[in-house]
């Protein structure tokens, strides 16, 4: 028999246990919780009045599109660039009018989606405007970016600035130069050099970072006339022209999407971007316009 | 009296303490690794959390209310170029899941939040979850070391105040047989006293009283009676002569244990007519005083048993001094007796003296098969 003051020392063990076990599955159930994902009620709704013309997607889109919707003249509000992929997801919640891409559509964004192909432009390799021209080929631009080549021929010093993985001006290079790919992919894995993920990034950094060098459009530095110096490769200079003769390589199709058949203001803007105004513009950017879409056709 | 068991009582109090001690040390440092590496890992995901939730906010703002559809870009670009540790993000809001990056990371995942204000949408959120796998996998190993350190603890804690209580146990029980043995020793001196006093008022007493009678007739002239009274004065002389030999003491004083046990045995043969055979060492090695005067006793003690109740023909005593002992044998061919059947005074005395001297007893009897008393003695009589 143990005596009344002795009992307690048996449950003490238990009580310790038992403390420990609840500041365990406090800790545990505290820090472990992750997000809840509600359910949603509500999509994201157009804020914009009905009758002005939604755009919005991939930043390569951005300077010539909004060049055609100045020329067109009705209300066009053109977003920021959101990306390709954002693009997509936009229009299919109905957030935008048209979506704007400047890459094929990934089988798994096809679904139910009507492609608009309205420009080609060709990708460059730019520089700021104090970097005498080059002219480049697959083992050039391949040493720029392994890091093998560090300076200009005038001494200044190089810096690649690259876009993210899947930046569609990486994918039109590195689908002719697979040199160019693997030595571009090596600097992404050790983060060789500075990678910016957007079109107005990249162009901030050409413009402000002296010897910096990146892949561009043309229409762009064309459009916005921006003091860029843009490099010849294997000899022939970027234009529509030699885009058009097949003489430069290096280009990307920029497109507009719609779910399904379009509104009657979007049918009306992209009339206007396939009509001979809309096509002559293009071309004066330095975009080699493109044909509306055979099923599309009147 | 036996004392109270203290280990046993000690024992009982202490195990539930023991078991706390283990408990508190084998769950204590690895919870509050757990708590606190959890913790530290929950902060660096809302860190993480926060530095998206303000480049998505910076860029969300100009993208004018489409933030939502821009914001799964800049993520993968922070997560690939500048957010190593974020291994999974989820960006929500009021309609749901925006957006998610990352592959689920394996096991636990430990989520940091981040309110991301934009002007459309107070519930939107980044959430960043972060690998807890290796803190859980840690706390485990430290659990197993501290439970392992928690339980030697609790031994310890158990084992070291119950071995004291019993060696203080033992202690105890040594002293009081100690103080058995003294009360013992005091026993034994009053038994020789009376035993001394019983033989002086029968023998010598008896014998002087006898003298007084015999003096009173010779003085009224019978011759005879002078004749009868120097008879009883020699027998008193004798009396007194064996009952100093019973003391003993003053004997071995004056030479020794050796030759006090060649004339005690002498003796003994004269008086009862069994002849005692010697097997003593040479020499006259003194001994410790007590030693001499327990072995001496015991001797005494023996032959007197043998001579009242053995019927033996022949004794036979031995004192060997082997290495730091003396041993001590007294045999005979009696007619022996069933060990444990008799409890007699004399065995009584004798196992009492060994035991005062720190020594061992070992008597080897049967019935019809004699019987053989052997004690070991210390000679380092103070040493005990």
């Amino acid at each position: 028999m143990k005596s009344p003051s002795a009992r307690w020392l048996y449950f003490a063990p238990l009580a310790v246990l038992l403390g420990a076990s609840a500041l365990c599955a406090w800790t545990l159930s505290v820090f472990l919780t992750g997000p809840v994902i509600s359910q949603p009620e509500l999509r994201p709704q157009r804020r914009v009045a009905e009758d002005a013309l939604v755009l919005a997607g991939s930043g390569s889109n951005l300077p010539l599109t909004r060049l055609l919707a100045e020329a067109w003249g009705r209300r066009v509000y053109l977003h920021e660039s959101i990306g390709s992929r954002g693009g997509v997801r936009a229009v299919r919640d109905g957030a935008i009018d048209l979506g704007l891409i400047s890459r094929p559509l990934r089988e798994e964004e096809q679904q139910g989606l009507v492609v608009w192909p309205y420009a080609r432009v060709a990708v460059v390799i730019a520089s700021g405007s104090s970097v005498p021209e080059q002219d480049f080929d697959e083992a050039g631009l391949a040493q720029l970016y392994s890091g093998v080549r560090r300076t200009w021929p005038d001494g200044t010093a190089l810096r690649v600035v690259q876009r993210e993985l899947g930046d569609s001006s990486h994918d039109a290079v590195e689908r002719h130069w697979l040199r160019f790919a693997e030595a571009s992919h090596e600097a992404y894995r050790r983060q060789r050099w500075r990678v910016v993920y957007a079109d107005a990034s990249m162009r901030a950094a050409l413009l402000s970072e002296r010897g910096s060098v990146g892949l561009f459009d043309q229409g762009a530095v064309r459009i916005e006339q921006l003091p860029l110096r843009i490099h010849r490769v294997e000899g022939v200079r970027p234009s529509p022209e030699t885009l058009e003769s097949g003489a430069y390589p290096f280009s990307k199709d920029l497109s507009m999407l719609s779910v399904g058949p379009p509104s009657d203001l979007a049918r009306d803007f992209l009339g206007f971007i396939y009509s001979d105004r809309g096509r002559d513009l293009t071309r004066r950017a330095g975009y080699l316009p493109l044909e509306r879409p055979a099923a599309e056709r009147p | 009296m036996r004392p109270p068991n203290l280990a046993l009582w000690l024992r009982a109090r202490m195990r539930p303490l023991a078991a706390m001690v283990g408990v508190c040390v084998a769950l204590g440092a690895p919870l509050a690794y757990l708590h606190f590496g959890l913790r530290a890992r929950c902060a660096q995901a809302s860190a993480e959390a926060a530095r998206i939730a303000f480049r998505v906010r910076q860029e969300g703002l100009s993208q004018d209310g489409l933030w939502r559809y821009g914001a799964p870009k800049l993520v993968e670009h922070l997560q690939a170029f500048h957010l190593g540790s974020a291994e999974r993000i989820r960006i929500v809001d009021r309609f749901g899941l925006v957006f998610t990056a990352g592959e689920e990371p394996q096991g636990a995942t430990v989520w940091g939040r981040a309110a991301l204000l934009l002007a459309d949408d107070s519930q939107s959120a980044v959430w960043v979850g972060l690998g807890a796998r290796d803190v859980i996998v840690d706390g485990l190993v430290l659990l197993l070391v501290f439970a392992a350190v928690g339980a030697g603890l609790a031994l310890l804690v158990t084992r070291l105040p119950v071995r004291s209580m019993e060696r203080a146990g033992e202690r105890i029980l040594v002293l009081m047989g100690q103080s058995e043995l003294a009360r013992r020793a005091a026993d034994l001196q009053e038994q020789e006293r009376r035993r001394l006093a019983r033989e002086l008022h029968d023998g010598v007493g008896q014998a002087l009283t006898g003298l007084r009678i015999h003096l009173q007739l010779a003085e009224h002239g019978d011759g005879k009676v002078l004749e009868r009274a120097k008879g009883m004065v020699d027998d008193a002389i004798e009396e007194v002569r064996r009952s100093v030999a019973d003391l003993g003491p003053s004997i071995l004083d004056e030479i020794g244990l050796l030759e006090a046990l060649r004339r005690y045995t002498l003796d003994f043969s004269e008086r009862t007519g069994i002849p005692v055979e010697l097997d003593l060492p040479a020499g006259d090695a003194r001994l410790p005083t007590s030693l001499e005067s327990a072995c001496y006793r015991i001797v005494q003690e023996a032959l007197s048993n043998t001579a009242k109740h053995a019927g033996a023909s022949r004794v036979c005593l031995r004192v060997q001094i082997v290495s730091e002992h003396l041993r001590l044998e007294v045999s005979d061919d009696g007619q022996g007796f069933e060990p444990g059947a008799v409890d007699g005074q004399g065995l009584c005395n004798i196992a009492q003296r060994v035991s005062l001297q720190g020594g061992c007893l070992e008597i080897d009897t049967a019935p019809g098969r004699g019987c053989a008393l052997r004690a070991e003695l210390p000679l380092d009589v103070e040493g005990t």
